[in-house]
This record gives C-alpha cells, structure tokens and sequence, in this order.
C-alpha cells in the first residue's frame, strides 16, 4: 500500500530527529533505517519521501540552513548596516554551528562523497555571500562581493576550528571580530596595524 | 677485524621499485605543464610519455588515485617552493606578506591541476591526506609569518587569514584567471591600502 506524503509538520519533527541522532552517532553507523527507528516511522515511509539517506540529508542541511538565515534575520533585522549587525550576524552562525555539532560533522563528511549536498551548500554559500556583500556594499567596500566572500570563509574557517572543543574559542573571535571591524570601517588597516 | 660494508641506501629491488615510480610521476608533470586537463590523464598516456608500458604503470600505482595523489603531492610541494622563495630569508615587512599572497596565488593559478584534482578526489584518502597536509603546511607558514611580524593573536588571523587565501584560489581557480579585486581585498586587510 502506498505511503502517505509528509506533513510539514511530520518533516521538521523528522528533522529534529536526525539533528539529535547526529549527536550522539558517528556518521558512519547512520542509516536511513536507524534514523526511522529513532523517529518512530516507518522505513518505506521515508524512502518514499526521500529515495535515501542521502537525499534525506540534503532535505536536512536544507532544514539548518534555513533555521540559521531566519535565527540571522531575527537577531539583525532591527539594526542598521554597521559592525554591530555584521558581529550578531556572525555571532548567530557561530553559535548555530556548535550548537548543530553533530550533524555539520555528518554533513562534513557526506559533502566528500556526495557531490549533491556539496553543491547545496555552494548554492546556499553563494546566497549568504551576496547578502553579506549588500552590508559591505552599504558600508563602501570597493569590492563587496569579494570582501563577503572572503569574510564568509573566515566564518567558515572558524566554526570549523570551534566544532573540535563544541565552545566558542577567544582567539578565533577575537579574530574574526578583527576582520570585521577592517570590512565594516571602523579601523583603517587591518592585521598589520 | 672483519670490515663492515657501508650500508647502501636503497637495495638493487628497490631502486628498480622507485624508478619507475619517479619516472611516471615526471611525465605526469610534464603532460599537465603542457595543458593536458587531469581528466585526460590515464595509465596508457602518462606510460607512453614516460616511455614505459601501461601493465608497468598498473604494477606501480594499483590504483589510479593513488598515482593523482603522487601528483598533487608533487604540485603541492611546488607551490610551497615558488611561495618560499618570494619570502626568502627577508625581515618579515607587510611588502613580504604581499608578496607571498602574491606568489601563491600565481604558483596555483599556474597549475590549474592541483584545485581539479583535489576537488575531483576529495573522497579518496590519499587525496584527503595530501590536500590536508598542503592546508597545514600553509597554515603553518602564514601564522609563522604574522607571529614574525609581531602580530597579536598570529594564530587566530593566521588561520583565517588562510581561510581567505584559499577562498581567493578557489574562486581564480573557478575563474581561470587572477581577480585582482580578491588580492585587493585581502592585500588590504593583511598589508593595508
């Protein structure tokens, strides 16, 4: 008998799920039957929904990606282009990243072996950096798009060195802020001050 | 008193064992020098560049990517080489930083192989390993420097700082060309105006 389709609903529930599966499972024991069990549903339901554990993981790094732009839109919304709206910016991406440990640590390791969920986040990448360059652009960054592009790679870099300790780490905020007070203007020169 | 031999430094079976070995991975090198895409790279051509024959290329490397990993272990070396050489023994200055941004980003936009292998075998771990090695090193050496140079907190800007360096390559890399607008960016923030 053909399964129902899911319910919003349902799939945030789901994905819920998955992000605490995530946390307490390496990668390599995650499977679409595990994530069923833990979910309370059953596994044909969710290959009719998803084809895969695969496909299930884009539709969830697509649920985080969006649940972190709207935590940003939250915490920016109501200031004005500046420092300040770049650092809760930056701080909302942080600290979202610890606190979806697990899971950037699966989806870290299935970007290497699926090409799709990279190409998801290159997309979702490429989104971020061209709101991020209509800050610097307000600002008068003469290359916007390229001082976003770079600055979303030090995020990166720096979600990714905080992952390892699961906590904000000083000296790579301190960093970060550093950058960011440089592309926003507030300082004239940067490191080599 | 019997006389010692001097220990030799490789037994006869393993010269034999490494020449081959060089000898492939050589003419590996030069067919990429000479605008051979790495997709085109394959066991019969780089043996007939290196006037061998495919089953000798095959006992080898037994596997392809492990051949692809020679190889970008070689390019990798490279681009250290030629960025070295434009730091060289100088007084760390923020001209030098320039410099070194400069010539790594040239040193890889000259060997376009060493991005598409690397994103082309991501999932090897071979691949893996080198590239992870090629980061660190650079890493390494751009913290180095900042550390030298008097910078407070070298390791956190060192780190993203990279971060920014290797979003600059990727985005040439994707561009096929040099973006002096990137450079900027980061000359900018690293050297000043």
């Amino acid at each position: 008998m053909p399964t129902k389709p899911m319910t919003a609903a349902t799939k945030q529930k789901l994905f819920k799920t998955v992000v605490q599966i995530a946390d307490a499972v390496p990668y390599t024991d995650a499977t679409l039957a595990r994530v069923a069990k833990a979910a309370k549903v059953p596994v044909a339901q969710l290959q009719t929904q998803f084809v895969d554990f695969t496909h299930l993981l884009i539709a969830v790094q697509q649920y985080i990606l969006d649940e972190l732009r709207d935590n940003v839109i939250d915490a920016t919304s109501h200031l004005p282009p500046g420092l300040e709206r770049v650092r809760n910016a930056t701080k909302v991406y942080l600290d979202h990243s610890l606190q979806r440990r697990g899971l950037r640590v699966w989806l870290l390791q299935a970007r290497r072996e699926q090409p799709q969920l990279a190409e998801g986040l290159r997309r979702q990448n490429h989104s971020f950096a061209l709101v991020i360059s209509t800050e610097f652009h307000a600002l008068g960054w003469p290359y916007p798009l390229a001082a976003a592009r770079l600055y979303l790679a030090a995020i990166q870099e720096a979600a990714r060195l905080e992952q390892p300790k699961g906590e904000a780490l000083a000296y790579v905020r301190e960093a970060i802020w550093d950058i960011a007070r440089f592309y926003t203007h507030q300082v004239k020169v940067g490191v080599a001050k | 008193m019997p006389v010692k031999k001097a220990p030799t430094r490789k037994t006869p079976a393993k010269i034999t064992a490494l020449e081959p070995r060089e000898a492939l991975v050589a003419a590996g090198l030069r067919l990429l020098a000479d605008g051979l895409p790495s997709t085109q790279l394959t066991a019969r051509v780089v043996a007939a560049e290196a006037n061998l024959k495919t089953p000798q290329f095959n006992k080898t490397f037994p596997e392809f990517p492990l051949y692809l990993a020679s190889i970008l272990r070689r390019l990798s070396e490279q681009v250290r080489a030629e960025t070295l050489q434009a730091i060289g023994r100088k007084a760390p200055s923020r001209d030098l930083v320039r410099k070194a941004i400069t010539a790594y980003l040239d040193a890889i936009l000259r060997r376009p192989a060493l991005p598409e292998i690397s994103l082309a075998m991501r999932a090897h771990p071979a691949c893996q390993e080198v590239t992870r090695e090629r980061i660190n090193s650079m890493v390494m050496l751009g913290t180095l420097q900042l550390k030298m140079a008097g910078v407070p907190n070298y390791e956190g800007l060192g780190r993203l700082g990279m971060a920014m360096l290797f979003e600059i390559a990727n985005s040439e890399y994707e561009a096929r060309r040099a973006l002096p607008e990137y450079r900027l960016t980061l000359d900018a923030y690293f050297v000043g105006p």
